[in-house]
């Protein structure tokens, strides 16, 4: 156990290091990794389908998604993979760490466009770069499918509505004939820049449930 | 402090107050939902009379027992309690706005703290009331509310944001704040609403309501600014929703145009609406009791010219969105059928089923108000879409529409034709002639 143990120290150590959290956040992540795969090596996700709160979540599918995307896990590759391991686990979890209190405004804005193409990424579900109106209904339908009396039409007229406000904003002016495409990346950053997103998306680690932590031993 | 002295005066125990606000707070959303846009006004000024006259006491009590004790010993007595009531009150608002900035979307500045803390014992109730009255903070209530550029945008986004953080607390086995909201919220959504609101209002999400609030206040907007105030998404640009759908067979692309004038025609029906309850809401600022008797004759022309010159400006731009010669001959009728919120109109969908459009039903008890708005005010009401068939009248050049447009609107044709002759004498001579399809011969 020895000597499993230490190389598992300079794992978490070298994890710490590339995600920012602190060792302390790293264990008992692992914990609850260990907890959620109920003792494999790597998560699926049937693993994450099985946490009960998620399943009344309306956008649990794009939650799921996102941690088996390959553009959050560092690649330039597109695509999905079926499993992951700790690791990716936690990088995916990294991208909700809170930023640390002085930080230099470079910085911010490298991790305030990081989540931001987190966010994005979650709705553009067929990786080509752009948010089209299929995609934007689909997660606006999604979010309003926890109310039932809400039909299909509303859903279409709010995610139309905002369709055509990010193109007003960000476009301006088109000719009618044109097209427009989607929302690209850098629109989505343009309309979002006054939320300040590296305040809000975050998810302060300390507070883990302790009855999960329980490792079996 | 100043508190204090009232409770003296008036034998409340103390903290029954702070229960009756918190009762207040926690009752308003049920409350609000179960009545109706008129009642909830009536109730909201008799309220607000209510509590200038109990200010009044209060300060006149005030004055009383400043001046009924010994004369040295009150005034280092007052003078001491208004010190500490300032330090206590700054140091108070200072503090719980640092922490609750940390939450706020938008924050509170210094500038909106120094209000706070300077205006009042009832503090932030009065900030409230304040922000929503007083003219003078209207340069900064602009601001807040067209902070939010992106209206609709933002707020699926920030529901989005919210469900995603509480997923992943959820995930992480964390019990955050999120996860304590989220429970509150379902646990108030499935018990509570049921019982406490009537009727269909306890199924609306918080994203329609939202929806229906920020177009009231845009409608408020525009009438506090006589209708100069830029729209954030409306003039400046021209893309509309043909921009956006992907390519359909011809049929469709005809909608998209009117979807965005038929906004613009349902916030001129609100602003319309609201102008009058506007200068009814003149004469309950207490400072003026005495309505000048000229003031609502000049406000009534003044009105007029202003719409006068809004109609000439709409008809100029709209004249740069009719492209498309083939537009479906209906297509005008329906979105001013759609505008009035009329449930028979609402079920002649015959051509458009597949058309996207923006269709937001404003909340039930405001259709019928709307419509009689626009009946009784027959001409402001119906100007705008008088202006639409002058257009209308521009590219297709057809007398059907005419009739067609008699069998769905049978409550409007009265007015119709009174205006007509308006619209005559105030617009140009070219268009107008054109218009005269239903009582006259198609002039060439």
């Amino acid at each position: 156990m020895g000597a499993s143990q230490s190389g598992r120290e300079h794992k978490f150590q070298d994890l710490a290091d590339k995600t920012g959290f602190s060792i302390e956040q790293i264990k008992n992540l692992h914990s609850r990794f260990k907890y959620l795969t109920q003792d494999e090596d790597t998560l699926r996700r049937e693993h994450l389908e099985n946490v009960s709160n998620l399943s009344i979540n309306p956008i649990r599918r794009q939650i799921i998604e996102a941690f088996f995307d390959e553009r959050n896990l560092g690649g330039h590759e597109k695509g999905c993979l079926q499993e992951i391991g700790f690791e990716e686990f936690v990088t995916v979890l990294a991208f909700f760490r809170p930023p640390k209190p002085r930080i230099p405004d470079e910085e911010v804005k490298i991790i305030r466009k990081e989540k931001l193409r987190f966010l994005f990424n979650m709705h553009d579900t067929d990786n080509d770069g752009v948010i089209t109106l299929e995609e934007y209904r689909r997660v606006v339908e999604e979010l309003l499918s926890s109310y039932e009396t809400i039909g299909a039409e509303t859903a279409k007229a709010i995610s139309d509505g905002a369709m055509l406000e990010v193109a007003s904003v960000t476009v301006g002016q088109m000719a009618p004939d044109e097209f427009y495409e989607g929302i690209t990346f850098e629109q989505f950053m343009q309309i979002l820049q006054n939320l300040e997103i590296e305040t809000k998306m975050n998810i302060h680690f300390w507070n883990l449930d302790k009855t999960t932590m329980k490792c079996g031993k | 402090m100043i508190q204090r002295k009232y409770f003296q005066f008036n034998n409340v125990d103390e903290s029954s107050v702070y229960r009756l606000i918190a009762c207040g707070a926690v009752m308003r959303p049920y409350v609000e939902a179960n009545i109706s846009h008129k009642s909830h006004t009536t109730i909201k000024y008799f309220l607000k009379m209510w509590s200038s006259v109990s200010d009044t006491l209060i300060f006149i009590f005030l004055g009383v027992s400043t001046v009924a004790g010994p004369h040295r010993w009150n005034w280092i007595f007052v003078v001491s309690t208004v010190i500490f009531c300032l330090v206590a009150r700054v140091l108070g608002v200072v503090g719980l706005t640092f922490v609750i900035n940390k939450f706020r979307i938008v924050k509170l500045t210094s500038k909106d703290q120094f209000i706070i803390a300077y205006g009042g014992l009832r503090g932030a109730i009065a900030f409230s009331l304040v922000y929503l009255l007083d003219e003078a903070h209207f340069a900064m209530r602009n601001m807040f509310l067209t902070a939010i550029i992106t209206v609709i945008f933002f707020t699926v986004f920030v529901q989005f944001l919210d469900h995603l953080l509480t997923g992943i607390e959820d995930i992480c086995g964390h019990y955050g704040h999120h996860h304590w909201k989220d429970k509150l919220n379902r646990f108030n959504k499935k018990y509570v609403k049921k019982c406490l609101i009537a009727g269909e209002r306890s199924k609306e999400p918080q994203l329609i309501a939202f929806y229906h609030k920020m177009e009231m206040k845009q409608a408020i907007e525009l009438v506090e600014s006589g209708g100069g105030a830029k729209l954030p998404s409306a003039l400046p640009s021209t893309v509309s929703m043909q921009n956006i759908q992907p390519k359909k067979p011809p049929q469709d692309r005809a909608l998209p145009q009117l979807s965005k004038a038929r906004e613009e025609e349902i916030r001129k029906i609100l602003r319309t609406n609201l102008q009058r309850t506007r200068q009814r809401l003149r004469s309950y600022n207490r400072h003026t009791l005495v309505a000048d008797p000229y003031e609502d004759g000049w406000n009534e022309i003044l009105i007029k010219r202003k719409k006068m010159m809004e109609l000439e400006k709409k008809i100029s731009q709209m004249n740069n969105y009719l492209t498309v010669p083939a537009h479906p001959p209906d297509s005008p009728t329906i979105a001013r059928a759609r505008l009035a919120s009329d449930p028979q109109a609402w079920g002649i969908k015959s051509m458009t089923e597949s058309i996207p459009t923006i269709k937001v039903d404003l909340a039930s008890p405001q259709s019928p108000e709307s419509v009689n708005v626009v009946d009784e005010f027959g001409k402001k009401g119906s100007q705008p879409k008088v202006s639409e068939e002058d257009e209308a009248g521009l590219t297709m050049k057809v007398p059907s529409p005419a009739k067609q447009r008699k069998d769905k609107k049978p409550d409007e044709d009265d007015d119709k034709e009174p205006q007509q002759r308006l619209m005559r004498c105030l617009s140009d001579p070219g268009p107008a002639p054109e218009e005269e399809d239903e009582d006259e011969p198609f002039l060439p």
